[in-house]
């Protein structure tokens, strides 16, 4: 089992904030270390385009643990969602070396509101 | 319907792959070694060759086989000169593959084409058409994958989507990928105009039924 979890469960924040982040991990075999990835991708109609913003690597990790850790979030891109296109902020989490992968979407935008994309009428 | 919810966004299309068996797979291989690796993948446009190439990529160095891969896209008609570079100055048993080699140039492609002739060393392309090099696979198009693909997209979320389906695969002349494209259109637009689509392929079909009819439960 491994899990990546905004302390009390917040998912929407400011650019700029800090986040509060929970790692939780019980797994077969100890793992080398964890990475933690604060990134974005963006979905929809075209082909992906993604972007690692931070990246913290725990290293002497035990086989099963609880940790808390504090990232602050860029300035941007802010997250939106439109017909066409969806750009998605995550935190993810990835065991080494087996590769187990946990992820938690989170909204990165001014007054903690996904920007919404519309139609602009011809 | 905001593209995140759209079932026919790019990453839920790609994640359909060739379903093939274990002892397909070998067989294929197989008759890729009998050929010295030298082969390509022939079909259409959105019939799933890249699809396939991804997958054979995966196999291969599933196998211990090391790969370098390129895509062209189109109007692409010449390698950029560091992946040509790298494309002739590989390891003799590393697999180069190139998708969509139909783009390059007659005279591009007649200079890496010989490279690879003279050398023997493997080279599997993707192309729209047989000749420019052996075909180690034929890819063809079919109405019953795009059923199956929008079925298991929708996952019923839209009833009776055979007529839309038979209606975009032949305005898309058996491009699937395009009649995909078409179909994430159709469902990022209004329930309204879903609605109308679904009124313009029933009349062209002569009948008097929608064939889109739970769309605004959806949107």
């Amino acid at each position: 089992m491994l899990e990546v979890q905004t302390v009390d469960e917040e998912i929407a924040f400011n650019p700029g904030d800090e986040v509060r982040v929970r790692l939780t991990w019980d797994l077969p075999n100890t793992p080398e270390r964890i990475d933690l990835n604060l990134g974005w991708h963006t979905i929809g109609k075209g082909d992906r385009d993604e972007s690692v913003s931070e990246k913290i690597e725990l290293d002497d990790v035990g086989q099963e643990q609880s940790i808390e850790l504090r990232i602050t979030l860029p300035d941007g891109p802010y997250s939106f969602s439109g017909q066409l296109i969806s750009l998605i902020w995550s935190l993810q989490a990835v065991a080494r070396p087996s590769g187990e992968t946990a992820t938690h979407e989170i909204v990165v935008a001014p007054g903690k509101m996904e920007v919404q994309l519309t139609e602009v009428e011809e | 319907m905001r593209a995140k919810e759209n079932p026919f966004a790019v990453h839920r299309v790609s994640q359909f792959r060739y379903q093939w068996s274990e002892a397909k797979w070998c067989s294929a291989i197989m008759q890729l070694e009998s050929i010295s690796y030298q082969g390509a993948i022939v079909g259409p446009h959105g019939c799933g060759k890249t699809t396939l190439l991804e997958d054979l990529i995966v196999r291969l160095r599933s196998r211990g086989q090391q790969t370098f891969s390129f895509q062209l896209h189109t109007g692409e008609r010449r390698l950029p000169l560091a992946v040509e570079s790298q494309f002739t100055n590989l390891p003799p048993k590393t697999i180069a593959l190139l998708d969509g080699a139909e783009q390059l140039s007659s005279w591009r492609w007649r200079q890496l084409a010989n490279y690879f002739r003279r050398s023997g060393r493997p080279f599997i392309v993707t192309l729209h058409q047989a000749g420019r090099w052996p075909i180690w696979f034929q890819c063809k198009s079919d109405l019953a994958i795009l059923n199956q693909m929008v079925d298991e997209l929708l996952q019923g979320a839209v009833a009776d989507c055979d007529e839309t389906n038979r209606h975009l695969y032949a305005k898309h002349q058996g491009n699937i990928r395009d009649a995909l494209r078409e179909w994430y259109d159709l469902m990022a637009k209004s329930p309204t105009a879903l609605t109308e689509h679904a009124s313009e392929v029933a009349t062209l079909n002569n009948r008097r039924r929608l064939s889109i009819i739970t769309m605004s439960e959806t949107a």
